[in-house]
């Protein structure tokens, strides 16, 4: 399961893995992948 | 995109000086005004005369919520 | 060595070095650019980003900021108390916490908050534009480093010339063609000759030279004099820079002469 972001409603959408793309609020088809949860450490280089 | 804060040649700071240069260049010379800041060399005088700010236009294709 | 300083402000200063040798004088200038070590963010750890821009920009952006450095209190990290593992002797933590508003928002170097008072991001750099429903949350690790190891520690922009000599020898015509073609215009005729305002302004460019068509005009380099320019990004104040490059040069030859 992972979270997406509807391209034209906005709403946070829950897809798992053989789940269709599509927003189930409004039915479009272009899904914005969010950014997981975790922590990131990077080099100020 | 964003003004980048040093100059890529030399590398003295040039982001804190590139408000001023775009409020001052609606009714200045640029030339006279990159002098009153002190950017000098030619290599700092690009970084500020070449900039595109477009950070604000790229914010606009954000995908907004409900 | 003797220093004779020129102006000096709050991040230039302008100083003439002499009685010393093109060997000393590039030695001083590498020093000054590549081994004063200065305060700039190292480590970032993004906790939310849903900015416009990526981490890496951002952290690299960070990187590039000067952070106000008191090299009394600050270690290298290799030389701390510490043993490299980081403590506060040889880290200053930062943090930043920006919501984008209705209106777009520009994230300022001074909305990044140190827990030292005494070592503080120079203002007025702006990191990032926020528009609305953007977020961004960060911590930041600062430590001391060289020039040598990245561009972001080097605290200032530093150049010098030789001392300019220029003399004018013989019957001169008076023809002001020398005059002319002098790009800082420092030559002027005064009583049917040629007499120099400003010697210091020369950029020993001898285009005097080439234009005198009686040969009259000699300009040279005092290679044991020189004029240097140094112009601090604010991590230190132009003269802890350079009495900490004479530290280091003094250091290091005596280094030297323990190992022949």
């Amino acid at each position: 399961m992972s979270l997406y972001k509807c391209g034209n409603c906005g709403r946070m959408v829950e897809l798992g893995a053989d789940a269709q793309v599509r927003c189930p609020f409004c039915g479009y088809k272009i899904l914005y992948k969010t950014r997981p949860g975790i922590i990131k450490k990077i080099k100020a280089r | 995109m964003i003004i980048p804060i040093r100059c890529f040649s030399c590398g003295a700071v040039i982001a804190d000086k590139y408000e001023k240069f775009k409020k001052r260049i609606r009714d200045e010379e640029p030339k006279k005004v990159l002098d009153d800041l002190g950017i000098k060399r030619y290599c700092c005088r690009r970084m500020i005369l070449s900039q595109a700010d477009f950070l604000e236009e790229v914010i606009e294709f954000e995908v907004k919520g409900p | 060595m003797k220093v004779e300083i020129l102006e000096e402000t709050d991040n230039s200063m302008r100083f003439i070095l002499s009685e010393a040798h093109p060997s000393l004088a590039n030695a001083l200038r590498r020093i000054m650019v590549s081994e004063v070590p200065t305060l700039a963010i190292e480590d970032v750890t993004i906790i939310e980003n849903t900015s416009s821009l990526y981490d890496e920009i951002i952290a690299h952006r960070l990187g590039l900021i000067p952070i106000r450095t008191d090299l009394d209190i600050m270690n290298l990290r290799e030389e701390c108390v510490c043993k490299g593992e980081g403590c506060p002797n040889c880290t200053l933590k930062l943090t930043l916490n920006s919501t984008g508003k209705d209106r777009i928002i520009t994230v300022y170097s001074h909305d990044l908050k140190s827990e030292d008072e005494r070592l503080k991001p120079i203002e007025g750099i702006p990191i990032i534009k926020l528009g609305k429903e953007q977020k961004l949350v960060l911590e930041a690790e600062a430590i001391l480093g060289k020039g040598k190891d990245h561009a972001k520690w080097q605290p200032a922009v530093v150049g010098y010339k030789y001392y300019p000599a220029i003399e004018v020898n013989g019957e001169c015509e008076d023809c002001k063609k020398c005059a002319d073609v002098c790009p800082v215009n420092i030559l002027e005729s005064e009583d049917g000759k040629i007499k120099v305002i400003d010697e210091m302004k020369c950029t020993l460019c001898k285009s005097c030279v080439e234009a005198c068509e009686k040969k009259i005009i000699k300009v040279r380099g005092d290679d044991k004099k020189f004029i240097f320019t140094l112009e601090s990004t604010g991590a230190l104040k132009p003269r802890e820079i350079l009495n900490k490059a004479c530290e280091i040069l003094e250091e290091k030859a005596r280094e030297l002469a323990t190992l022949l």
